[in-house]
């Protein structure tokens, strides 16, 4: 009796113990597994860290030369006037490194951007570094604060490019030393691209971008790359050539000194956006089968249309850079056929990504 | 003859040829053509351009142009128009002319695309269709909109044979639609753009573009407003120069891809949902009128903005029902916008939480007025959103550093989540239920728990991953419960329910009168006796959240943590009088023979000072069971009535009422000894777990801290011992089992050596041989 009591009480315990789980599959969507066997994903990582190791050796020398100007102000006492009136040369040179160094570091970036911000995992190293506003806009904000060596604090002051590029092209005032004006050549005018930034912020700055340049390079060794990162990247980065097309017209390669952009100053978006759009062919040529497998027309007019686009951004780049320049009507014109191929090529391989079932992140 | 052969073959190869070649690509050879024209116009002249137009316009042939005019010959003549206009602009080098041109163009390409897929596909052809949907639109992609792929999938179906040409037709049909629409109004905002920065050509092409995207929704548009309306407003696309503020205006309240009847209601429950939240954000965030709380008045803007969003893609087919009470309910969210909007602006003089909640009381009064009833009828998915919503608001505030916004948040986010689909996903996948939770919590899925995360100020990027993988649960859980559960899935699930709780509250009432028997044994009836009144107190509970307290729920984890705090006071009041008066007492009375007096004492004045605290525990721990079951029915009862969770819960009481009947006979066969000290043990396992979860759900409801400890435990830690992670709930319990064990030594010197140290020091007599076992048990 006890023993049957036991199994009874056993089984109902057992039974408790189990939860219903009746799912069903009516609302599974009807698409096809996705086909990974076959997709190499390695070539993505591979460009990855060339890009990543490249960045960090970048953005080290740009520190180095921070340091040096730094060095150069310290020994007049943080006297801006000083400075210049009698180390002039020096000062001038000192500049020149920096602006030579951050436009060696610009691309480094810019050519792995598709990567960095489409991996959900990454996405916030693209904020720190290239995209991220100030703390005015907390949504976009970026999530560092800088306190320099004088003990001075930047709160969420933007992201790590913008801040080199304003500080040695002189276009945001605030990273500029006080009270000198920064004519570099002493010819009694100021003109682009004359700046005497702030050394004791330019070096917080450029020390702090190393930090995480070099954290960017260990977590994409760590990362492994998946499909749905792959995808995701594609779709997210290439309809946002509108905004970089949106910056280039706004930049001063277009509106000249009537420029509102204060970033882009140094090198001209449209290099950018042909780095950029560098790697997302990369990284379509890579899931291009698991794409084939499943809508191989799809796949095929993908193709053609992302190469048309890198062909387009890759032209426009030659005739500017063969002295052509646009208006603001041109560029445009020319940008928005090519945000809409773009936003085509988007949602394309958002019904790819459909049928092979896989989740796109934000 | 061979030579005729040859020629034959070839003719005979030749169509087969010309319908290889995709539509996509004859489609995009004409506009490459185009568009290259007017990159011509740019960088070198008119020579090259027009050579390029009339390199379109020789694409415009062959299959691609035969299947439009057959389908479409009004989009045919607008190609046919635009090629020619192009030809002209290109030669003049007149750019605003070859972008206008360039717009038309398109637009009546997508325009026969569209014709031509939707009729294939209504005809069942799914191969023709599949061909010609490349050649489309599609959505940009948004915060909170993705390019979908349902045409696409349907496509996919139809092929397969698992859809039939009208359902795949109308998904076809709603996927493109929806994604004309969207692109219009950004057309329209487009030439906007146009005409403030004095972009001629951006004018121009955006207009014509958005002139032929309105003949695509136009069938659509007389069938919702008639036919003299949708030619008001062709008549407005069609103008040159495009009247944009008329074009607006034209379009507002359309929808060209209604809403399934489960859509709506969805974006209902999300308008209603959002609008109730809003004066909650804002009271939290001001104090009479000045803001005390910045992150909560940008959540109530955040929430009124989903309000906005969702009664915009409403409010068509709410004027429809109720005119009247839709312009009261827009004029109701308008003003609700600017009370909110002047807080977000500025610190002081901005609108109580009065005048605020009034707003949305008489905006939510007017929303229900016109809606149907099944809008109003509260469902999961609007739950889903607003978990989305506030986790968002917590990934910004975590990004920015305010770490104790983003807690709340994700407080926020747990109680939508506990109170909306968790009861119900808990009847139907337990396990993924604890997923969900441990991601929000302290870790599950191989990942850390966000209330970790926050602890620990992890950056922003950690935290991001987790919301990756919860993300992906909460998708899964929004699949598992998208469908309701047949009859014998609830009928089960409420039965499991029922006894899963059941079985709770008998092993606590088990462990508590384990030790009545012989001269105790009417101890057992001020315990039953609230043991039933607990389960009248749930009977009640059920009744009451049918009518007047379904809001309970959002109280339900506080009223969870009073009556568990209740339960553990009386618990420890129970260890120590079991310890001091049951346990060595009883060890005692076997050597002293003093049984008779103990009897005594406890008949004279023990009982009655205790009845009322037995009746309370009987309660309380009965009721605590019942409460959460309550909740959980409820939502099953969502599902499939009443009648059927009854039927259940029935079923769960009988298998419940049958372990009980057997738990407490098989108790009193035990040894006495061993009962007691099996008692003992129970009430002190009873007394650690419910401490564990009391302080847990304390945490929850903010009422106390969370510091998370790095350890990782499986989920059936929490589930059936009450051990989580965190200090204050593990101290917690070291603290109770501390209480126990300290009582337990605590009684025995003062009942046992205590006295044997006097006895031994007066020189009293020995203890007695002890009695034999089974005199003590009647």
């Amino acid at each position: 009796m006890r023993r049957t009591t036991t199994l009874v009480l056993a089984g109902c315990l057992a039974l408790a113990g189990c939860g219903g789980d009746d799912k069903t599959d009516e609302t599974t969507p009807d698409a096809t597994p996705a086909a990974a066997a076959n997709v190499d994903l390695q070539p993505i990582k591979d460009y990855l860290l060339d890009h990543t190791e490249r960045l960090v050796t970048s953005v080290e020398l740009l520190n180095r030369d921070a340091l040096e100007y730094y060095n150069l102000a310290k020994a007049s006492g943080f006297d801006y006037a000083k400075l210049l009136s009698e180390h002039r040369e020096e000062v001038q040179t000192a500049l020149k490194e920096l602006r030579g160094a951050h436009i060696q570091a610009n691309p480094a970036y810019e050519e792995m951007e598709g990567v960095v911000a489409g991996v959900p995992s990454l996405a916030d190293y693209d904020v720190i570094i290239d995209a991220g506003s100030d703390g005015s806009d907390p949504e976009n904000a970026v999530p560092f604060s800088l306190t320099t060596r004088a003990g001075k604090e930047f709160k969420q002051p933007g992201n790590f490019f913008a801040l080199v590029e304003t500080a040695v092209f002189g276009t945001e005032p605030k990273f500029q030393a006080k009270g000198v004006k920064p004519d570099l050549d002493g010819d009694g005018q100021v003109t682009f691209p004359e700046a005497l930034p702030d050394a004791d912020f330019l070096l917080a700055a450029t020390s702090e971008f190393v930090n995480y340049a070099k954290e960017l390079d260990e977590k994409a060794k760590e990362w492994t790359p998946t499909l749905e990162d792959a995808f995701t990247a594609v779709v997210v980065m290439t309809p946002t050539m509108s905004e970089y097309f949106e910056a280039w017209k706004n930049s001063r390669f277009i509106a000249g000194d009537k420029a509102e952009e204060k970033g882009f100053v140094a090198t001209s978006r449209l290099s950018d956006i042909r780095d950029i759009l560098g790697g997302i062919v990369l990284i379509y040529d890579s899931i291009l089968p698991s794409v084939e497998e499943v809508n191989a027309e799809q796949a095929a007019q993908t193709k053609v249309d992302l190469d048309k686009l890198h062909q387009l951004a890759g032209r426009l780049l030659t005739e500017e850079e063969g002295g052509k320049t646009f208006t603001a009507s041109d560029a445009d014109t020319l940008g928005s056929e090519a945000q809409r191929n773009a936003e085509a090529i988007a949602g394309q391989v958002s019904q790819a990504a459909g049928q092979l079932n896989l989740q796109l992140e934000d | 003859m061979r030579g005729l052969l040859a020629a034959v073959a070839v003719l005979l190869t030749l169509p087969a040829s010309a319908a290889a070649a995709a539509p996509w690509q004859d489609a995009g050879r004409v506009t490459d053509g185009l568009f290259d024209a007017q990159t011509e116009l740019v960088l070198t002249g008119p020579r090259a351009a027009t050579k390029d137009v009339a390199r379109a316009r020789a694409a415009y042939a062959g299959d691609l142009r035969a299947t439009l005019r057959a389908a479409d010959r009004d989009a045919d003549a607008a190609i046919g128009d635009g090629l020619k206009a192009a030809a002209s602009a290109a030669r003049a080098g007149d750019q605003t002319a070859l972008a206008a041109a360039r717009g038309s163009v398109r637009a009546g390409l997508f325009r026969g695309a569209y014709s031509v897929t939707t009729e294939a596909t209504a005809r069942g052809d799914a191969a023709t269709a599949k061909r010609w949907l490349l050649l489309r639109e599609y959505r940009t992609a948004t915060r909170f909109t993705r390019p979908g792929a349902h045409a696409t999938l349907a496509l996919d179906q139809l092929a397969r044979g698992k859809t039939t040409p009208r359902a795949a037709e109308q998904a076809v049909a709603k996927d493109l639609l929806d994604a004309y629409q969207a692109r219009l109004r950004e057309l329209l905002a487009d030439a906007r753009r146009g005409v403030e920065q004095n972009l001629p050509a951006r004018r121009a092409e955006a207009a014509a573009q958005a002139a032929g995207y309105f003949a695509i929704l136009a069938p659509r548009y007389a069938q919702d407003r008639g036919e003299a309306a949708e030619r008001d407003a062709s008549a407005i696309f069609a103008a040159a120069p495009l009247d944009i503020e008329a074009a607006n205006r034209a379009l507002e309240g359309f929808t060209a891809a209604p809403f399934t009847p489960e859509e709506a209601a969805r974006r209902a429950q999300q308008l209603l949902q959002f609008l109730s939240l809003v004066p909650v954000e804002y009271g939290r965030g001001v104090k009479d009128d000045h803001v005390t709380r910045d992150f909560e008045i940008t959540e109530a803007v955040a929430f009124r903005t989903g309000a906005a969003g969702a009664f915009g893609d409403l409010r068509d087919q709410l004027a429809k029902r109720d005119h009247a009470r839709t312009e009261a309910a827009a004029r109701g969210l308008d003003e609700l916008g600017r009370l909110v909007g002047t807080a977000a602006k500025q610190s002081d003089g901005v609108p109580t939480h009065a005048q605020v909640q009034r707003a949305a009381e008489r905006t939510d009064a007017a929303l229900r007025a016109a809606m149907p009833a099944p809008w109003t009828e509260k469902t999961d998915e609007s739950d889903y959103d607003l978990i989305a919503l506030t986790l968002d608001r917590m990934e910004a505030a975590a990004g920015a550093g305010q770490y104790r916004q983003a807690e709340q948040a994700r407080l926020e986010a747990y109680a939508f989540f506990e109170f909306g689909p968790e009861r119900r996903l808990r009847s139907f996948d337990q396990g993924l239920a604890l997923d969900i939770e441990g991601l929000i919590w302290f870790g599950a899925a191989g990942q850390d728990g966000l209330a970790k995360q926050l602890a620990q100020r992890a950056p922003r990027r950690e935290i991001r991953e987790t919301r990756l993988v919860l993300d992906r649960k909460l998708s899964d859980a929004a699949a598992t419960l998208g469908d309701s559960a047949n009859k014998a899935t609830v009928v089960t699930n409420s039965a499991i329910i029922v006894f899963r709780e059941g079985l709770e509250g008998v092993l606590i009432l088990a462990a508590i009168t384990a030790s009545m028997v012989a001269v105790r044994r009417r101890l057992r009836r001020p315990v039953f006796a609230g043991a039933l009144a607990g389960l009248a107190v749930s009977v009640i509970t059920w009744v009451l959240a049918q009518t007047l307290l379904r809001s309970l729920e959002r109280y339900g984890e506080k009223l969870e943590a009073v009556v568990g705090l209740i339960a553990i006071g009386v618990l420890l009041l129970i260890t120590n009088w079991f310890f001091h008066k049951v346990y060595w007492s009883e060890w005692i009375a076997k050597f002293h023979r003093q049984r008779k007096r103990y009897e005594k004492l406890e008949k004279r004045g023990f009982i009655s000072a205790q009845a009322l605290g037995l009746f309370v525990l009987g309660l309380t721990s009965v009721y605590r069971e019942g409460f959460e079951t309550v909740l959980f029915l409820q939502s099953l009862q969502l599902s499939a009535g009443t009648a059927t969770v009854l039927e259940g819960a029935g079923l769960g009481l009988a298998m419940t009422l049958a372990v009980a009947g057997v738990t407490f006979y098989f108790q009193r066969k035990l040894p006495y000894k061993k009962m007691l000290i099996v008692t003992g043990v129970l009430i002190g396992f009873v007394l650690v777990v419910m401490v564990g979860q009391t302080v847990r759900t304390m945490q929850g409801t903010g009422w106390m801290p969370i510091t998370p400890l790095d350890v990782t435990l499986p989920y059936w830690s929490g589930l059936w011992f009450g051990v989580y992670p965190t200090i204050e709930t593990i101290g917690a319990q070291l603290v109770a089992a501390a209480f126990v064990i300290g009582s337990y030594f605590l009684a025995q010197e003062m009942k046992v050596k205590g006295p044997r140290r006097r006895r031994a020091k007066t020189g009293a007599a020995p203890t007695p041989a002890p009695e034999p076992e089974r005199e003590l048990v009647r």
